[in-house]
């Protein structure tokens, strides 16, 4: 890949015209592995709008010893890569997004068997917590099946609070992050659904 | 998929499975968020038979449409009632922001897709011929557009190859404010 991403984006604006979609396809890793199940393989991109460059988080079952969410982006030598949290299983969602305050990403994920996990990079380093009300406990597992849908995540425009929706003690639920707790809002009662996907 | 209306408020577009007698049933609901709470209607009649719903807003009336994957459904409200429109192709559903029409990425087997509504057709482009997908690939597919510049990148597993990959269109229009060179 080398430096060609970086002279890609410097030369479009000037030398091409607005109107045909032209497409550069280009490779931000090579075999990640299959998942265990054919439809758990999520990722999710992002644009850093100061810069104008994608992100892009994805799980990584390459092999054993090395899987888990990784967090692609463009650096001076084009695709640079990094591991959010080690983990060898299905990745059921992953959401994107940079902090409108900090720039920084943030990624809501869930792997299989785990609880929805929130994590925020500092400019140094990723911190893991979990998301929604730590006395409520997430619905996992069903008699009919597991409920395999992660959150989707998004920032409050007014309050700039970090906000997920996402399946919780069998509810729809909006969780609301302060940056200290987690509260929940119920959307809605799942009422005996076994999965929910949005 | 939740979203937030001009307004500011969340709007959530889910799809709830149900085991009724060994048969699974499933039911699409559009939720509301207001000064109350949230406002929950189920949406009912064709296109409902479909995992990962898309949602997106009229940029003018703002008005919520689903893209239903499976069915190649979009159900668009009118003020009054959800709307069928049929042939509507696409995984992932977004409003162009150059255009301010929508706009849908497909990939499910047949490589890349990026579909552009022009206000009356939808006409289909191809991102890449080889980034074929399994069948199912909405949530192995995401895309962002650039706001002022238009450029649009899409995320995908290519299914064959094991790759994560990244297409880049061109930008669309100039952009506004100064531009960075990163070399």
């Amino acid at each position: 890949m080398a430096s060609r991403p970086l002279i890609l984006f410097s030369l479009c604006v000037a030398a091409v015209p607005c109107g045909a979609l032209d497409w550069e396809i280009q490779v931000v890793q090579e075999d990640v592995g299959k998942p265990l199940l054919a439809g758990n393989r999520p990722l999710s991109i992002a644009l850093d709008l100061a810069t104008g460059l994608p992100l892009v988080a994805y799980n990584d079952l390459s092999t054993t010893t090395t899987a888990g969410l990784r967090l692609a982006r463009v650096g001076s030598t084009g695709w640079e890569i990094e591991t959010v949290v080690h983990a060898f299983a299905d990745m059921t969602e992953a959401d994107l997004e940079l902090n409108p305050v900090t720039g920084h990403p943030c990624i809501v994920y869930r792997f299989l068997h785990d609880y929805l996990s929130y994590a925020a990079f500092d400019g140094t380093s990723w911190e893991i917590s979990r998301v929604g009300s730590p006395l409520q406990k997430d619905l996992i597992q069903t008699q009919t099946g597991i409920v395999q849908e992660g959150g989707r995540l998004l920032f409050d425009p007014k309050s700039g609070r970090l906000q997920v929706i996402h399946v919780h003690n069998q509810n729809v639920v909006l969780s609301t992050y302060n940056n200290t707790q987690w509260t929940d809002q119920t959307i809605f009662p799942m009422k005996g659904a076994r999965e929910c996907r949005w | 998929m939740v979203r937030e209306a001009s307004t500011g408020e969340l709007r959530a577009a889910f799809l709830l499975f149900k085991t009724i007698n060994t048969i699974i049933a499933k039911a699409l609901f559009f939720a509301r968020q207001t000064t109350n709470g949230w406002e929950v209607e189920e949406i009912t009649g064709p296109g409902i038979n479909s995992r990962d719903p898309s949602l997106a807003f009229d940029p003018t009336t703002d008005h919520p449409m689903i893209l239903l994957p499976l069915s190649s459904i979009l159900r668009r409200f009118d003020g009054q009632e959800w709307l069928v429109e049929q042939d509507v192709y696409g995984n992932i559903l977004v409003i162009d922001p150059l255009t301010q029409r929508p706009m849908a990425v497909q990939a499910a087997g047949i490589g890349v897709l990026l579909w552009q509504f022009d206000g009356s057709i939808w006409t289909e482009s191809t991102v890449d011929p080889t980034g074929s997908q399994g069948g199912e690939g909405p949530r192995a597919t995401s895309i962002a557009i650039h706001p002022e510049t238009g450029q649009i990148f899409i995320a995908y597993r290519e299914e064959i190859s094991r790759n994560i990959r990244v297409a880049i269109s061109n930008p669309r229009a100039n952009r506004v404010s100064e531009w960075v060179d990163y070399e």
